[in-house]
């Protein structure tokens, strides 16, 4: 049922009970009818007031976001004009190098809230009878709860999604711990898709050991991470970057991570001048 | 009796007159109420347009800034390297 936004009263002119010792009662009915025309013009340039006040303040945000929208489009225009193209670009290293672009618009949220409810439905909600006192009857409760949420609760409904957002958390964290101390399983597909050097350490060590002399002991040394061979290999644009996938590495399929450590693959794979 | 019926008569023509007159009132208030409405309706919907419109704008415009801004730090840390070089 559509809930009526604005209504304008009274909405019956001619009824009403006319009074006693009227001599004249076609005069007394046009007048009341007229009185209550004149209540009903009032009402309505009230509500008249507030659809334009609405519509004004709405327009008003566009223009303020507008001017500054403006603003920037200036300083834009300004920045773009020293630019200089004559320069080199620096290489492919940097934008690797650099965080990607991320938007910082905020969401609408709480659209439906209390700050947004528009002044007649105010109006109308402070007309409404309000619910009973049962809040009196508080003190006298055992589990010392307010007695006017067993009646009526607003945020009820906010409560019970927050236990389940709060619970949905409390369960992906479980997962995660659960996933750790298990010990996570290799993916299948990393040998094939990405060049840069594989992120736990078991791996580095593993690779470190098959690259070692098989005769001499191996040390479960775990090798220092550093980005160093990460920036070497994407130093080199595409075509001349060492891919595992083209060059056939004599240690494939020994470890799911990359058979080679990204150092000798390098030289492995390295074009010959 | 055609004394008395012509001021009850009178009377009741007057009182025909007043409602012509109450509903001429009465459909003109209709009216522009009917008018407020349409016009609500359709300032909002060139509103929602509108910030549609300018949403979309502001994205695009922090977009190109950004671009702007790495495109200046590239070439302010080439022409330090270029410097450094020197």
């Amino acid at each position: 049922m559509p809930l009526v936004k604005r209504s304008i009263e009274p909405r019956h002119l001619c009824r009403g009970a006319l009074p006693h010792g009227v001599t004249s009662e076609l005069e007394c009915v046009t007048n009341s009818t007229l009185a209550a025309i004149i209540k009903q013009l009032g009402g309505l340039s009230r509500h008249a007031e507030d659809i334009f006040g609405e519509l004004f303040n709405e327009a008003n945000s566009f223009y303020l976001r507008m001017s500054s929208l403006q603003e920037r489009v200036d300083q834009l225009a300004v920045k773009v004009t020293q630019l200089d193209s004559t320069v080199e670009e620096v290489s492919l290293q940097d934008i690797n190098m650099r965080k990607a672009f991320k938007s910082s618009t905020i969401q609408d949220q709480q659209v439906v809230s209390r700050t947004s409810v528009p002044n007649p439905v105010v109006e109308m909600y402070r007309r409404c009878d309000k619910p009973p006192p049962l809040n009196i009857l508080s003190p006298y409760r055992d589990d010392k709860k307010d007695a006017l949420k067993f009646y009526t609760d607003s945020s009820y409904f906010f409560n019970l999604w927050k236990e389940k957002m709060l619970q949905a958390t409390e369960d992906k964290r479980k997962e995660k711990r659960r996933q750790k101390v298990s010990g996570c399983p290799a993916h299948p597909d990393r040998s094939h898709s990405r060049q840069a050097p594989p992120r736990s350490p078991l791996s580095i060590s593993e690779q470190q050991r098959q690259v070692d002399d098989p005769g001499r002991e191996v040390k479960k040394v775990r090798k220092a991470r550093n980005r160093r061979q990460e920036w070497n290999v994407l130093a080199y644009d595409k075509e001349f970057r060492p891919d595992a996938r083209l060059t056939p590495s004599p240690y494939h399929g020994t470890s799911p991570e990359g058979s080679l450590s990204p150092d000798s693959r390098y030289a492995a794979n390295m074009p010959p001048e | 009796m055609a004394g008395q019926e012509d001021p009850v008569q009178r009377e009741i023509h007057q009182d025909w007159a007043n409602r012509e007159y109450i509903e001429v009132i009465t459909s003109s208030i209709k009216k522009i109420t009917d008018f407020l409405n349409s016009f609500d309706m359709s300032c909002r919907s060139r509103l929602a347009t509108l910030n549609e419109k300018l949403t979309a704008l502001e994205r695009r415009i922090e977009y190109i800034e950004a671009r702007v801004s790495m495109t200046c730090w590239r070439l302010r840390s080439c022409s330090r390297a270029s410097h450094c070089l020197l």
